[in-house]
């Protein structure tokens, strides 16, 4: 349903954040890309939905080139593209209820959103979808005066609002606590194998890598190092992604150890 | 932490303090020196009895006093508010003959003001109607022009700095400025004190919003692109409710400014209690002067206190 081809990113500065990147995702795949940062996994996943615009190389979805789409396009290509990323990115200010509803606005018309008329349905929704990440009784609440976990599952339930046949996740938890990590990957897995919704999540702890994933896709300084399904993946496999030996601090658990 | 103990000049440097203090004392009176020599002001004006008796005579006129140094004043000053009064043979003879100046208490003060207030008390609330409209047009105006002059949301150079370079003329320009040029075009009236509060606020509201978008939270802005919002969308839901609190404070803050500021507009003819203020000016009615003087300070400072509670529960 996706296929990269040749996919290049050269920043203005020069930085080559992706080389002739090919890649063909299969619709329901649980995709983890692993790397160290600056790896080039945020370019690649923000490519899909053009936050970053890929200098060179076609991307199809569903048959046509994301790339090429005007913006009208590429706006209705967004819409059925979830995306959740570290820092949560609500409004803090506003309410739950707030938050989750603006992953609806692709599907509504300027002059209702404007005027913050939500239709009945997008309402119901927005409480369903707020119920799938476990926490319905916060509707009302200020973004802000959540925990961090339950942030991030505000920020997924937005992204659900979307009916998204996509869902990229730009290091969900690497601003979370372990047992909160966990459980906002099972969340993340659960709604994929419900929903069949293709994810692709960015991480970097290489023992979550090999518990959720389906597939493990590997980078190294803007190259695709490695593509194989996660449980070929041995400690070996990751020390040649990350080319070097594997550390402490590369797993959900070591980085605990190491920061207390 | 600390740098190491230099031995070389900025030690030396360091053990002159007292060289520090005099070059800042020698500036001080050179800049005195020059103003003062242009401005043709000499030092003892400013301590001379002249300059004080001057001062203390207008502050006593403004309150419930009237100046008695003619004989005709003499003969009348007794009876002008109070027709039963007569005049005091013993002060009169003072004025008259021995050129004395008196300062007599004024009959029915407190009664007269508060008449007078009533009197005047459609220009004042014009006051107040000049510097509400004045600062309503100029924050919603300030809404568009404050996105575009926010760096993170405007890509085009161009525009940017062209909304920037007016936003910053038209600030140069002080509001009493905007009020004569537009009375002299308009006429005088209320209406050339809106447009010129409102162009005033406009101004200000602008540069404040434009600052606070700019320091917005990047991150919801870039959610509510992904999700296929545009751009309508992506600020109305991304940039709106942060800077929501921000923009409700400043435009308070610019509306206490447009009130001090309307007050003194009709000066130039623009309208309000200025004109009146200024008619009483001419006429020497001193009391009156110091009526409305006093209602001034009364409203600002409300004003003032309302907008600072207001704007401290509102971030």
């Amino acid at each position: 349903m996706l296929q990269f081809k040749n996919i290049a990113k050269t920043f203005p500065d020069g930085t080559k954040a992706l080389k002739n990147v090919n890649l063909t995702v299969n619709e329901g795949e649980f995709i983890v890309i692993v790397g160290l940062s600056g790896a080039g996994k945020s370019t690649l996943i923000r490519c899909i939905n053009r936050l970053v615009e890929p200098t060179a190389g076609q991307l199809l979805a569903f048959g046509q080139d994301v790339t090429k789409m005007s913006d009208a396009e590429l706006r209705r290509w967004r819409t059925q593209v979830g995306m959740i990323f570290q820092s949560f990115n609500l409004v803090k200010r506003s309410s739950v209820l707030q938050n989750v509803l603006a992953g609806r606005l692709g599907h509504t018309g300027t002059m209702r959103s404007l005027l913050g008329m939500w239709s009945h349905d997008d309402i119901e929704l927005a409480k369903r979808c707020l119920e799938r990440v476990g926490i319905p009784e916060k509707l009302y609440n200020r973004a802000d005066a959540l925990s961090g976990g339950q942030q991030q599952r505000v920020s997924i339930a937005r992204a659900l609002c979307q009916k998204p046949k996509i869902m990229l996740a730009d290091e969900p938890v690497a601003s979370l606590d372990p047992p909160t990590s966990h459980s906002v990957l099972r969340d993340l897995k659960r709604i994929n194998r419900e929903d069949k919704i293709t994810t692709f999540v960015n991480l970097h702890f290489i023992d979550m890598a090999q518990e959720y994933a389906d597939r493990i896709i590997g980078m190294r300084a803007g190259d695709i190092v490695f593509d194989g399904p996660a449980k070929d993946v041995t400690e070996q496999t990751f020390e040649e992604i990350y080319g070097r030996k594997i550390r402490p601090e590369d797993t959900r658990a070591g980085a605990v150890r190491e920061g207390a | 932490m600390m740098t190491p103990p230099d031995s070389g000049p900025k030690e030396k440097l360091a053990r002159m303090g007292w060289l520090k203090s005099a070059v800042t004392i020698l500036a001080l009176v050179l800049v005195y020196a020059w103003c003062s020599s242009s401005l043709r002001i000499a030092p003892g004006q400013f301590t001379s009895g002249d300059t004080w008796k001057a001062m203390g005579d207008l502050v006593i006129r403004l309150g419930p006093f009237h100046r008695v140094q003619t004989c005709k004043d003499a003969n009348t000053a007794w009876g002008d508010d109070d027709p039963i009064a007569k005049p005091d043979p013993a002060k009169v003879k003072a004025v008259c003959e021995d050129g004395k100046v008196l300062y007599v208490y004024v009959p029915h003060y407190l009664t007269s003001q508060v008449e007078y207030l009533n009197e005047i008390k459609d220009p004042l609330l014009d006051t107040f109607r000049m510097a509400i409209l004045g600062a309503f047009f100029g924050a919603l105006l300030a809404v568009p022009f404050s996105l575009l002059a926010a760096r993170n949301l405007v890509r085009s150079k161009i525009v940017y700095w062209t909304v920037r370079i007016m936003l910053n003329l038209i600030r140069t320009v002080p509001d009493l400025v905007w009020a004569a040029l537009l009375a002299g075009a308009l006429g005088a009236g209320a209406l050339p004190g809106v447009i010129a509060l409102g162009i005033f606020s406009f101004g200000l509201n602008a540069k404040l919003l434009s600052e606070s978008v700019e320091t917005i939270d990047p991150g919801p802005l870039e959610a509510m692109q992904a999700c296929g919002a545009n751009r309508f969308q992506q600020i109305r839901y991304g940039v709106v409710p942060q800077v929501l609190p921000q923009f409700l404070a400043y435009a308070l803050y610019v509306l206490e400014i447009d009130v001090r500021a309307s007050t003194i507009l009709g000066l130039v003819g623009a309208g309000g209690i200025g004109v009146l203020f200024n008619t009483e000016l001419t006429y020497m009615r001193y009391r009156n002067v110091g009526a409305i003087v006093v209602v001034m300070l009364v409203i600002v400072w409300a004003m003032d206190f309302i907008s600072t509670k207001v704007r401290e529960r509102l971030i």
